[in-house]
């Protein structure tokens, strides 16, 4: 429980810092909210300056900051200066949409890596030879490349939807429709998502297992006559989770920075096609909410990851 | 009938830079029923690689000749063999260290149910096969062990535990490979006297590898000495410890025993030790192996390779000295 309260205590430290360091650096970057309005002739620099006043712009960093910061804490996470509304009350949707993909991505690259990465450590010769060789390229290909690669593929399939998150007539589907149509529209970028992270983790997953099967305690195993399935699943295998562990943290962190990039190829409504219009705009509380949210999502991934590592190893959960 | 028999067993590992590395040079042994004998010999002398030739273990692509024989029935050559085999057949093995033959993510009953229901144990028969099993190597009170993780066991435990993991597969012969050596001196005597009850009530042989040779004199019924990848001495213990027919064995025995005896001599007298080195893997001779440090060799011993010399009632010996 200690390790669990020490977690979360870290994690709120971390927060923190990365809230003070987004804001500053936003703030510390040229342009600044409403400066586009400065081109528009019709519009007085003394109504720029009203405005700045009135959203606070003119106060002292420090003090925008705490303001933004005690906000944050009643819930209220700042005002949208091109939405003309509070952050919260559309944030919502985008992360909702961004979440569904990453999670959706993230558990379907695990579920099909570590049968991948546990077959390629106990099968020696071509399977291995040819899974290496399929992980090496797809590593090496920049994730916009292969969303392109996969965008044309379905283009020229024309089985999937190439873009957005739902049909037109969405609104008309029964609910069997409405998540057919979803799961339809999710195919192609969370394909493109598991794609991304895939090989990383099997290559982990396959190193991981090679280790441990070398390991004494599973030769043991092995000459006291205990089965092949049983050694690698029932003794290997939670040895063989314990360096993996971490990754589920960084696939989670990963998957969630590639989706920013996919989402915006793809069209799908989350949280990245909002993150780059916002820093377009100099959209200042939406920006840093964005990257706020992106830490959560991370932390909360490497907590899961502690905490799996925590459940799953008796040295540390009953040292 | 003997209960195993390794023929003219050699392994060979065959290195990129290297002439090939021999680490068996045809080691014979014969292993009767409820028998403990102990393998003796420096570091590098073959002890282990013959035990994990026996207990089927991997040897790295080695290239392994020879014949063992189980209870009569020919196993064929020893590279052939597969693992699960052996686990049937009834050869276990115990390491040096415990603690690396033990998982560490699961509890001491969970260890010990992989090995027990790998052996036709149902599984209303596990826990009672466990903890009989715990109470064989006096893991006591079993409920309290059978729940314990490796982390949370001492040295001594950690031995017993890895015992207990050998026992699950009912073997006929249990290989130990210095299996006390990294224990304290109570802890070893333990161990010893827990095999010799073993061997009393189940009649389970062993083959003891060990380098201190008077820990075995009340444990063993014969005594191997090793050198050279080929057994040059088996005789019963008080003779091989007490009036050993080979020059080498006869020198080691000294060596051992100038350990003890040293606080007799002056303070700054030096322990005795045997002149020479012994010969590495890679290389080859056509003679006796010892030759080079025998004080008592022939002018045949670098030509003639010694062959194996029956004495009566005091074992066998490879020396020319022997030869009839």
């Amino acid at each position: 429980m200690k390790y669990v309260f020490h977690r979360i205590a870290h994690t709120v430290v971390l927060l923190l810092a990365v809230s003070i360091c987004s804001f500053l650096l936003l703030t510390l970057a040229p342009g600044k909210p409403f400066d586009e309005m400065r081109t528009n002739p019709r519009v007085s620099s003394a109504t720029i300056a009203a405005e700045r006043t009135r959203y606070g712009l003119d106060r002292p960093i420090v003090e925008r900051y705490f303001y933004w910061a005690k906000g944050l804490l009643h819930g209220d996470a700042g005002f949208s200066f091109s939405y003309g509304m509070d952050v919260r009350s559309f944030i919502w949707a985008p992360t909702r949409n961004t979440l569904l993909l990453t999670i959706t991505a993230t558990i379907l690259a695990w579920l099909i890596s570590i049968p991948i990465g546990i077959w390629c450590a106990t099968s020696n010769g071509a399977i291995d030879r040819v899974t290496g060789l399929a992980t090496s390229l797809l590593v090496s290909l920049p994730e916009p490349f292969l969303a392109l690669c996969l965008l044309y593929v379905a283009l020229r399939l024309k089985y999937t939807p190439i873009g957005g998150m739902s049909s037109l007539d969405f609104d008309a589907f029964s609910i069997g429709g409405k998540v057919l149509d979803l799961m339809r529209h999710l195919f192609l970028p969370v394909l493109i998502l598991v794609f991304a992270i895939l090989p990383v983790l099997v290559r982990h997953i396959r190193a991981s297992m090679l280790d441990v099967l070398r390991a004494p305690y599973i030769e043991a195993a092995r000459l006291g006559g205990v089965r092949r399935m049983r050694v690698i699943w029932r003794l290997a295998a939670p040895a063989a989770a314990n360096p993996i562990f971490p990754f589920v943290g960084f696939s989670i962190g990963y998957l969630l920075s590639v989706s920013l990039i996919v989402e915006v190829i793809m069209q799908w409504p989350g949280l990245g096609p909002l993150f780059l219009e916002s820093i377009y705009s100099r959209d200042l509380f939406v920006v840093v909410d964005v990257v706020l949210l992106s830490t959560l999502f991370m932390v909360v991934g490497n907590l899961i990851a502690d905490l799996l590592l925590y459940w799953n190893d008796p040295r540390i959960r009953l040292s | 009938m003997a209960l195993l028999t390794a023929e003219n067993i050699q392994v060979t590992f065959q290195t990129r830079d290297h002439a090939p590395s021999h680490a068996l040079r045809g080691a014979s042994l014969t292993i009767q029923a409820g028998e403990i004998i102990a393998i003796l010999g420096e570091s590098g002398s073959g002890k282990s690689t013959f035990a994990k030739v026996l207990a089927g273990a991997r040897l790295g692509g080695a290239q392994c000749v020879g014949t063992l024989r189980f209870k009569g029935g020919q196993w064929g050559s020893v590279g052939s063999r597969s693992s699960a085999d052996v686990g049937a057949r009834g050869i276990a093995m115990i390491g040096q260290q415990a603690s690396l033959v033990l998982n560490p993510f699961l509890r001491a009953r969970t260890q010990l149910a992989e090995f027990v229901q790998a052996h036709g144990v149902t599984r209303q028969q596990i826990a009672g096969r466990v903890h009989e099993l715990l109470e064989v190597v006096r893991l006591r009170p079993a409920e309290r062990y059978a729940a314990k993780y490796p982390h949370q066991l001492s040295g001594g435990e950690k031995q017993r535990l890895s015992i207990a993991m050998a026992l699950a597969c009912g073997p006929e012969i249990v290989v130990c490979d210095e299996v006390t050596s990294s224990l304290d001196t109570v802890t070893e005597a333990e161990i010893l006297e827990l095999f010799s009850s073993l061997r009393a009530e189940r009649r389970v042989s062993v083959l003891w590898i060990t380098h201190n040779p008077l820990r075995v004199r009340n444990f063993a019924d014969r005594v191997a000495v090793m050198y050279a990848g080929r057994f040059i001495e088996i005789g019963p213990t008080a003779n091989v410890l007490d009036s050993p027919l080979h020059p080498y064995v006869a020198e080691l025995m000294r060596c051992a025993k100038s350990g003890i005896s040293v606080h007799e001599d002056r303070k700054g007298a030096r322990l005795a030790s045997i002149p020479g080195a012994a010969p590495d893997a890679f290389e080859s001779f056509a003679g006796c192996s010892f030759a080079p440090r025998c004080a008592e060799k022939r002018d045949t011993c670098a030509q003639k390779a010694p062959e194996n010399a029956s004495t009566e009632g005091r074992g066998e010996v490879e020396c020319v000295l022997y030869e009839r």
